[in-house]
């Protein structure tokens, strides 16, 4: 595993800003800031006028519902469902999950009193498939199942529950709640599974407190902060920095990580390699080289 | 024919064991050639590359401490001794000038420049004095033919030499052993690495001297 390569390796996808279009006319009087208001009163959406408060990004787990336990599935990933444009008829979106974001397009269907979307992926990617999901807006929320084109994938049926959520890059973001550094024996347990043998096939190795003491959005680190962690320690701390741009990892483990145990993490984007900022780009470097320099060096004969 | 005594078999497999270690040190010299600074150790060393008498006395370490581990060990064959003392001496130049002119002055630079804090700097400086002083001494009492005084210095210093080996193989058996933190199991094999090496030397020298 070379986590190393994970940018290198993402792909840009295509954004579907392309396909917002002919919306116009939907918005009327209504604008976006006093919808939510709108929503938490109304419970009921009625057609046309709220249509435009569906809009938005819905995070959430993608639970695994039907799979091949023998073909070693992801069984529950973060997927980010975002609602790009929406008329009285159509649905255009795009899913972001495991590394992977992809266009949906699709209908939308106004039936007992409910919204609901039946939306299709283009079908070119191995991983598409089929979406079919209703609106909540009183909860700010979207809920239902996505059944793959191709059967033959590990996991072939997932199931979801997503709540609307607003992404903002934040710098200052820590992995826990900077208050839980001194009690949080539960991230020492979340290190000790994320480090046990299923993501371990090269040898053991070790991730610990420091990990989530350490900024490296805000903070320029010197060589002082880094050359004592374990290579787990500084894979982590870099990796924050792709998770606080939004990164959707394509990495395993990196995933497993962020989706399951990091609460603000959002999965947004294929590649955040322009998002940057020279503070992380310099952090990056530094951290990249005492990792290289661990996994060389830290179990061999020399120094 | 004659069966091997039980000090030829240990002699045998001393050399054995010596020419495994002068191999892993001889491929971590490699590593620097061609001569390049964003290399193994150097890699973590980029604050200091971009000062030019640090890497010179890097280079000039690595290159002539290698040169002081393969002449060092021939000196303490009573063999080439006996029956070839042009040999030894020779042999017992290169490893006077690599270590006086280069090894040594060039350990003391990178030493205080050293990783892992004060700590780690006054073991590596201490270090390097000490094998300078050893191998200076050595040489001076070999120069007023005083073979005794020129076999224990000579038993000093090259216990020195060795701790480029023996520091190396700490660090990898205390990783193997405890996982401590990279800077941690820097700083503990920085000095076990050779005072281990001069307590047993003296023990040598005590013994012999009965």
């Amino acid at each position: 595993m070379k986590p190393t390569l994970i940018l290198l390796l993402a792909i840009c996808n295509i954004s579907c800003d392309t396909k917002e279009k002919k919306n116009e006319n939907i918005v009327s009087t209504v604008t976006e800031e006093n919808t939510s208001e709108a929503t938490m009163e109304t419970t009921k959406p009625t057609k046309i006028k709220d249509i435009l408060i569906l809009k938005g990004i819905y995070v959430g787990q993608f639970h695994a519902k039907t799979y091949d336990p023998k073909k070693k599935p992801s069984y529950s990933n973060k997927i980010n469902i975002t609602i790009d444009s929406i008329t009285n008829d159509s649905v255009y979106g795009h899913s972001v999950v495991a590394g992977n974001s992809r266009p949906f397009s699709g209908e939308l269907i106004f039936k007992d009193d409910e919204y609901s979307a039946s939306v299709s992926e283009p079908g070119d990617d191995k991983y598409d498939g089929h979406f079919n999901f209703s609106f909540i807006p009183a909860k700010e929320k979207i809920e239902g199942f996505w059944v793959a084109y191709d059967q033959n994938l590990a996991v072939t049926v997932r199931s979801f529950e997503l709540k609307k959520t607003v992404y903002t890059y934040n710098p200052d973001r820590y992995l826990i709640d900077k208050k839980h550094f001194e009690d949080s024996d539960d991230f020492m347990d979340y290190f000790a599974e994320l480090y046990s043998t299923e993501f371990n096939e090269e040898g053991e190795e070790y991730a610990t407190m420091e990990a989530v003491k350490i900024n490296a959005s805000n903070t320029e680190l010197t060589k002082e902060d880094v050359e004592n962690l374990y290579k787990g320690d500084l894979e982590i701390i870099r990796n924050a920095i792709y998770a606080r741009h939004g990164y959707s990892f394509k990495n395993r483990k990196m995933r497993y990580f962020f989706d399951s145990y990091v609460d603000w993490y959002i999965p947004m984007y294929t590649d955040i390699r322009d998002k940057l900022t020279a503070l992380e780009v310099n952090n990056i470097a530094l951290i990249k080289r005492y990792e290289q320099h661990a996994e060389r060096y830290y179990d061999y004969f020399g120094r | 024919m004659k069966s091997l005594s039980l000090k030829q078999i240990l002699t045998y497999a001393l050399i054995g064991g010596y020419c495994f270690f002068f191999y892993l040190m001889l491929k971590i010299t490699f590593q620097y050639i061609p001569i390049d600074t964003d290399v193994a150790f150097l890699r973590i060393k980029q604050d200091y590359i971009v000062y030019s008498h640090y890497t010179m006395a890097f280079f000039i370490h690595v290159f002539f401490s290698i040169f002081a581990l393969l002449a060092g060990f021939t000196q303490f064959s009573k063999n080439i001794l006996a029956s070839y003392p042009s040999l030894h001496r020779s042999l017992g130049y290169i490893y006077m000038v690599s270590i006086l002119v280069f090894a040594a002055p060039t350990g003391f630079i990178i030493g205080v420049y050293a990783n892992g804090g004060l700590s780690s700097q006054i073991a590596f400086c201490v270090l390097s004095l000490l094998w300078f002083y050893f191998t200076f001494s050595a040489f001076t009492a070999i120069k007023k033919r005083n073979i005794a005084r020129h076999r224990n210095f000579m038993i000093r210093s090259f216990a020195l030499t060795l701790s480029a080996i023996t520091l190396r193989a700490w660090k990898f058996i205390l990783v193997a052993l405890f996982h401590p933190r990279p800077m941690d199991v820097y700083i503990v094999v920085a000095w076990l690495g050779w005072v281990l090496n001069l307590v047993i030397a003296e023990i040598i020298i005590y013994k012999s001297k009965k």
